[in-house]
């Protein structure tokens, strides 16, 4: 082969693997249908096993057995997931395990329970219980006491507990030594499950001085309740490492409410005890306890304790209020006062309306002494609320009476007071509405020139540079001028920069095609069985920003209340919406409003409500000024509990098993998991009913079609790719879960109110890789999980003009992080994510767009003086259109791995918008990325004044 | 409202057509002249007597015309369930109201010809004449929709109807008048398969109910993951009971509206309508509320069970769940109900 005849070879092989992957592409369904008939196949063999209970083998035919040899694994898994709803009775588990081992399935397990391979161990240990033999039991005790990664001990002492395997609590215990608490917390569960056996082995578990093992004793407290526990626990309080002392009073609280000696605790040397003894007291609702409480008012460390608990004392009888008020009017001392009126502002919906009744006097005292205790704001909530007359003019003489001598008052109503209300009250409601505070970006302007120079100048001065010095390297068809040399040279480095760009893309889905089908091999012997059990799976708080969603947002709450998942809460966040989103959700799921106390970890806007229902205890919806999405997320993480958080956007619509399908990959992780995302689809062309898919197909309009494309490129390649190299610097901000610790002490998601000072755009991507960054500088090890199958799906913009302002979102975001954390590029101190990840967003994301740009012009130029040569375009056409088609296509096949989204049609669709999409939509996807880059640089300048439009959709794929 | 609407609606009039006042028709209907005989009291309707005495002409005009006629049994399904919670006058008034929201479907144009009557107990009867089998049956799931949708009584009322085509008897051996009378026995008796078939349905062929006394108990499953429940399936299956399975709770809640089940097994995270909210639905009907709701899910916190108990819901298992223990229950309950 001449060298002339390179790039005709290179285009046909490129010609023909387009064409052999997208008939892959169309043809799977066929291969994915045989795989599901052999499954059913091996189902209904398996259920016909256990019905004959009488002659287990003579139900199944000789084919069948033949086909269960050859499939083993399969049907294992069809096993595992049949006794996995339904439980069978020991006769059938006979027959079954009967069976099994007659195909010396123990055996084989117990070999792949010495794998190198981390999975197949795992695997194996899931399914031994199928096959509990004597042997296997012996062997999983062994393999638990030498396994090294923890995430296989888990699956290991899960086996051992589900066959009731009384030996191995001394190992299992043993495991415990030195792992981190998730590890422990999942064994704590599994230990306690074994109620009897364990508590057999108290006189000698009781005396370990080990931490790890104090610590499961006082979980297993929680559960067993016995005498020779609660004096342990009893004990433990007064233990002087703070982790255990307070974890077995917490315990004790819970368990043996009644058998406390709260006296005692309430003089304990330990704030937290005291504080722990104050709340506790709250719900034993005796005047004795409020008595108590009362004592303890000068208490300072645990105020908050205190407030809680007597509210909880009042709501439980309105007889205790009198006691309360009297001593308020009577108490003297500042603090003890101020711990009263908090106490009584919780309570202002009560007392307005016994403004009316015998006690008005005392009452009436009350409310004005909360009021100079500087807590009108809360009867100011009450009346903007109030659709009573009478309350009304009751609560108005109230504030006359106080405003006259108190212009911080008057100026306070004024600002509050709805107008009807202000009227009332005989005050002139201010002029206009203060504007909104503008968004606070600070770009670094210089690096914006850096940038701008490298992108726009650097690469078409070197072409001119080359032209000149070395004319004979310019690939042009016949001699030529500059100009021509030039537009050759251009054109080479530009067919190089997008093959290198595909190449890597490329490269990406090798490593997702590894990591998909990891994922997916690791869902498989996952069962809901194990995963409900109590701590296996970590517990999450789902927080859902909405601003001005009144339309949807019942149904999205609904639907988000629905999820398959053991543990988690709902937190709606109301970023001060205009409209009735607020009111729709408070009618719906008959909200109250509650006194939940708020940690101030971020700092945010005002929180101004907290709404709850005791009929929906997962439902939290917190009211807050607005201030944005970013504010939001923080104010939600302020009121979360559980251990991750996941943040959401309110329209988008989360698939019922997104949660389980992404904390599922947690256990598979020996690292702790700071950060996971998952992807976004398109929801346009779906239909939606009660929240929830009922068919999935690809949206209508070309310019959405193009989108999903991109979309799955990005998400499926893309992003499974970057996670198993372990560089994943993105995770969506319409679904992205995040360990809640690790974000609080990261400073949150970046605000203007919380520690940097500034907004930004890109507070999804930004949060990630701040995250990351000071885990690095602190050298704690972690990962960035990313699940290929946890979906979400949302509504993508289908207009130009919207899309246009989306792109420009992202890049402005995507300069602002390039700029705050340009100390990352290229640093090896930050590893792979500084190294391969920042360097790859500054040359093809950032620098990327300008050279594109560039490269159309040259290309057209090119043509227009036809100097560009037959071979040149060939490898133009290959690099550009037949690798951006291959790597569409073999996206699409990754998304579709397990699972068929979209019908054939669709499919077909899909790989002609894919071929369609290099003849326009990339060129204007990179001309409005330069479009971004300079309106971002326009608006440091100041000119561009930014509008304020509440939370936009957040999700962004890499794109290209 | 209601109640003065029906008594507005049926003036004491001495014509048993007037209930809306389109009695005087210039044609004239088939049956006119039997005017002089009795009127329910409760319901203010022309009662089963007089209906009786005039059948057997109108049947045999039919019979010489060779024109189709229907003949309708409509029960008050929850009548001893009323009866039980809102004493003798709730279960009058919500008489009433059955027969206000049936006289009111006469009452539109193009029925004027319909006939209304009570017949003992909680049964009205409807007759149509000059209709074929496929009208009756519209007019039966008309008058069952209705019934169901209106708002005329606190609680939901249902309705099992029983229909006889006259043509069914135009061949056979007899006088008119016992022939006429076959047909009335023919509309109560397939009144009697429809409740047994469950209530709150309509029966309009002997043959198809003599099957449907013999079929067996019928237990919905929701479990949007069917075949990991196979064995349970089958299990109910051999233990002579018919399994239908629905994937999500808008499927269930459709099913249930439908045919309402003897007793339903629910995952409590069902998809698009939880367990819960489905359980909470049925609560607000008395006919489902009394069907049978046991709870299955692979979770159940003590959240949960406090919500499960506050929904008045049967029993609640956490998955893997026995097979012995809920086939076991399950056979029970369904044994009692069905008895």
């Amino acid at each position: 082969v001449s060298r002339l005849q390179a790039p005709q070879i290179i285009f046909l092989t490129a010609v023909a693997l387009d064409l052999a992957v997208s008939i892959w592409f169309v043809a799977r369904q066929l291969v994915r249908r045989r795989r599901e008939t052999r499954r059913r196949r091996l189902r209904d063999a398996a259920t016909r096993l256990v019905e004959e209970t009488t002659a287990p083998v003579t139900g199944l035919s000789r084919a069948d057995i033949r086909r269960v040899r050859r499939h083993l694994p399969m049907f294992l898994q069809e096993c595992a997931r049949m006794t996995d709803a339904v439980g069978l009775s020991d006769a059938q588990k006979q027959a079954l395990q009967g069976f099994l081992a007659g195909l010396r399935t123990d055996v084989r397990l117990i070999r792949s329970l010495h794998s190198t391979d981390r999975l197949a161990r795992a695997r194996a240990a899931a399914l031994l219980p199928l096959v509990p033999t004597r042997a296997a039991r012996v062997a999983l005790i062994d393999a638990l006491e030498r396994e090294r990664s923890r995430s296989v001990k888990l699956f290991m002492a899960a086996a051992l507990a589900e066959v009731g395997e009384a030996f191995a609590i001394p190992t299992m215990i043993d495991s415990l030594a030195g792992e981190p608490l998730r590890y422990q917390r999942g064994l704590w569960g599994l230990l306690s499950g074994f109620g009897e056996d364990l508590a057999a082995l108290l006189p000698m578990l009781t005396t370990r001085r080990e931490k790890e093992i104090q610590l499961m004793l006082i979980h297993f407290g929680a559960h067993y309740l016995s005498p020779e526990l609660y004096r342990y626990l009893a004990s433990r309080v007064d233990d002087p490492d703070q982790d255990i002392s307070h974890e077995a009073f917490r315990v004790l609280c819970g368990a043996y409410p009644s058998f406390l000696n709260h006296a005692r605790y309430l003089r304990h040397d330990d704030f937290f005890i005291r504080s722990l003894a104050a709340e506790a007291l709250g719900n034993i609702p005796t005047t004795r306890s409020l008595s108590l409480l009362l004592e303890h008012l000068d208490d300072m460390l645990i105020r908050r304790s205190l407030v809680l608990g007597i509210m909880h004392i009042l709501r439980a009888g309105s007889q205790h209020f009198r006691p309360v008020m009297m001593r308020f009017l009577n108490e003297q001392r500042e603090r003890p006062r101020a711990v009263l009126s908090e106490v009584l502002a919780g309570y202002v919906d009560y007392l307005m309306e016994k403004l009316g009744s015998d006690d008005a006097q005392i009452v009436g005292q009350v409310l004005s002494e909360i009021v100079r205790q500087g807590r009108a704001q809360e009867i100011i909530n009450f009346l903007n609320r109030n659709t009573d007359a009478g309350i009304q003019r009751r609560g108005v003489a109230l504030l006359q009476n106080l405003m006259e001598d108190d212009p911080p008052l008057r100026q306070q109503l004024t600002r509050y007071l709805s107008p009807a209300i202000l009227a009332a009250v005989g005050l002139e409601p201010l002029g206009a509405p203060a504007a909104p505070p503008r968004r606070a970006e600070h770009p670094n302007l210089p690096l914006l020139y850096a940038f701008l120079g490298l992108g726009a100048a650097f690469i078409p001065a070197a072409c001119l540079v080359l032209a000149v010095v070395a004319p004979q390297l310019a690939p042009i068809v016949a001699g030529g001028g500059l100009l021509r040399r030039f537009l050759g040279n251009f054109n080479a480095v530009f067919t190089i920069y997008a093959g290198l760009l595909n190449g890597i893309y490329l490269l990406l889905l090798g490593f997702s095609i590894a990591g998909v089908h990891r994922q997916a091999s690791q869902g498989d012997f996952l069962r809901l069985g194990f995963l409900f059990q109590e701590n296996v799976l970590p517990s999450i708080s789902l927080i859902c920003p909405a601003f001005n969603e009144e339309a949807s947002i019942v149904e999205s709450v609904s639907s988000l209340l629905n999820l398959r998942y053991p543990d988690y809460e709902v937190i709606v966040v109301n970023d001060g919406s205009k409209d009735h989103t607020l009111e729709r959700l408070v009618r719906y799921f008959g909200l109250e409003r509650t006194d939940l106390f708020v940690h101030r970890y971020l700092n945010t806007q005002e929180i101004r409500g907290i709404y709850a229902n005791r009929r929906y205890p997962e439902l939290l919806v917190v009211d807050k000024a607005n201030g944005g999405k970013a504010d939001s997320l923080n104010a939600g993480i302020n009121v979360a509990r559980k251990e991750y958080f996941a943040g959401m956007d309110a329209d988008s619509m989360l698939e019922r098993d997104a949660l389980l399908n992404l904390t599922g990959l947690f256990l598979f992780s020996d690292e702790e998991v700071v950060a996971a995302g998952g992807n976004i689809l398109p929801v346009n062309g779906c239909t939606v009913s009660h929240g929830s898919l009922v068919s999935t197909r690809i949206p209508r309009r070309p310019l959405a079609r193009f989108q999903t494309i991109e979309y799955i490129r990005a998400f499926m390649a893309g992003r499974v790719g970057w996670a198993t190299i372990k560089t994943l610097l993105i995770i969506s901000g319409a679904f992205g879960v995040f360990h809640r610790r690790r974000v609080v002490n990261a400073h949150g998601y970046m605000t203007r109110s919380e520690h940097y000072m500034k907004d930004t755009v890109g507070e999804d991507m930004e949060l990630v890789v701040r995250l990351t960054r000071g885990l690095q500088e602190e050298h704690i090890p972690y990962s960035v999980q990313y699940a290929y199958n946890a979906n979400c799906w949302t509504e993508i913009p289908e207009r130009f003009s919207m899309l246009n302002r989306q792109r420009d979102r992202w890049q402005r975001g995507l300069l602002d992080i390039m700029t705050f954390h340009a100390r990352m590029i290229m640093n090896p101190r930050y590893g792979r994510t500084g190294f391969i990840g920042f360097t790859y967003f500054l040359l093809f994301e950032v620098l990327g767009p300008w050279f594109e740009a560039e490269g159309y012009v040259t290309l057209a130029v090119s043509f227009a003086l036809g100097s560009i040569g037959v071979p040149l375009f060939l490898l133009l056409f290959t690099a550009t259109v037949l690798m951006g088609m291959l790597t569409s296509t073999v996206s699409m096949i990754i998304a579709e791995h397990r699972r068929e989204y979209f019908p054939l049609r669709d499919k077909l669709l899909l790989l002609l918008y894919a071929f369609l999409e290099n003849f326009g939509f990339r060129q204007l996807m990179s001309l409005l990325r330069v479009r971004g880059f300079l309106r971002t640089m326009a608006r440091v300048g100041g000119w561009g004044a930014m509008e304020r439009r509440g939370l936009g959709s957040g999700q962004k794929p890499s794109s290209k | 409202v209601g109640k003065r609407a029906v008594a507005g609606a049926l003036p004491a009039a001495d014509n048993w057509r007037d209930m809306s006042g389109q009695w005087d028709t210039p044609q004239g209907p088939p049956m006119d002249g039997l005017n002089r005989l009795g009127r329910d009291p409760l319901t203010g309707l022309q009662n089963e007597h007089l209906f009786r005495a005039q059948f057997p002409e109108e049947f045999a005009l039919a019979r010489t015309r060779e024109t189709n006629g229907a003949l309708l049994a409509v029960k008050l399904d929850n009548i001893l369930e009323i009866n039980r919670t809102h004493g003798r006058t709730g279960g009058d008034e919500a008489l009433r109201a059955l027969a206000y929201v049936i006289a009111n479907y006469r009452g539109a144009e193009g029925r004027e010809s319909h006939v209304v009557f009570k017949v003992g107990g909680p049964i009205l009867g409807y007759y149509i004449p000059q209709c074929t089998d496929v009208q009756a049956r519209q007019v039966a799931e008309d008058l069952h929709r209705l019934v169901i949708d209106s708002e005329q009584y606190i609680e939901r009322l249902t309705v099992s109807i029983g229909v006889a085509n006259l043509y069914e008897f135009f061949l056979e051996e007899g006088t008119r008048e016992e022939l006429a009378l076959r047909v009335l026995q023919a509309a109560f008796y397939r009144l009697s398969l429809a409740e047994q078939q469950g209530t709150n349905t309509i029966c309009d062929s002997s043959a198809v109910g003599a099957e449907t006394t013999a079929t067996r108990p019928r237990v919905l499953l929701v479990e949007p993951e069917a075949q990991s429940m196979l064995l349970l399936v089958r299990a109910l299956e051999a233990a002579d009971l018919t399994v239908d399975v629905r994937e999500d709770g808008e499927g269930a809640m459709a099913y249930i509206q439908a045919t309402p089940p003897a007793l339903i097994i629910c995952e409590a995270l069902a998809p698009r309508i939880s367990g819960f909210t489905i359980r909470e639905r049925l609560r607000t009907n008395a006919l489902w509320n009394a069907i049978p709701f046991i709870l299955v899910s692979h979770k159940k916190s003590e959240d949960l069970i406090r919500k499960a108990v506050e929904n008045d819901i049967r029993h609640f298992f956490q998955k893997p769940i026995s097979l012995l223990e809920v086939v076991g229950l399950v056979t029970n309950i369904t044994r009692k109900t069905s008895r």
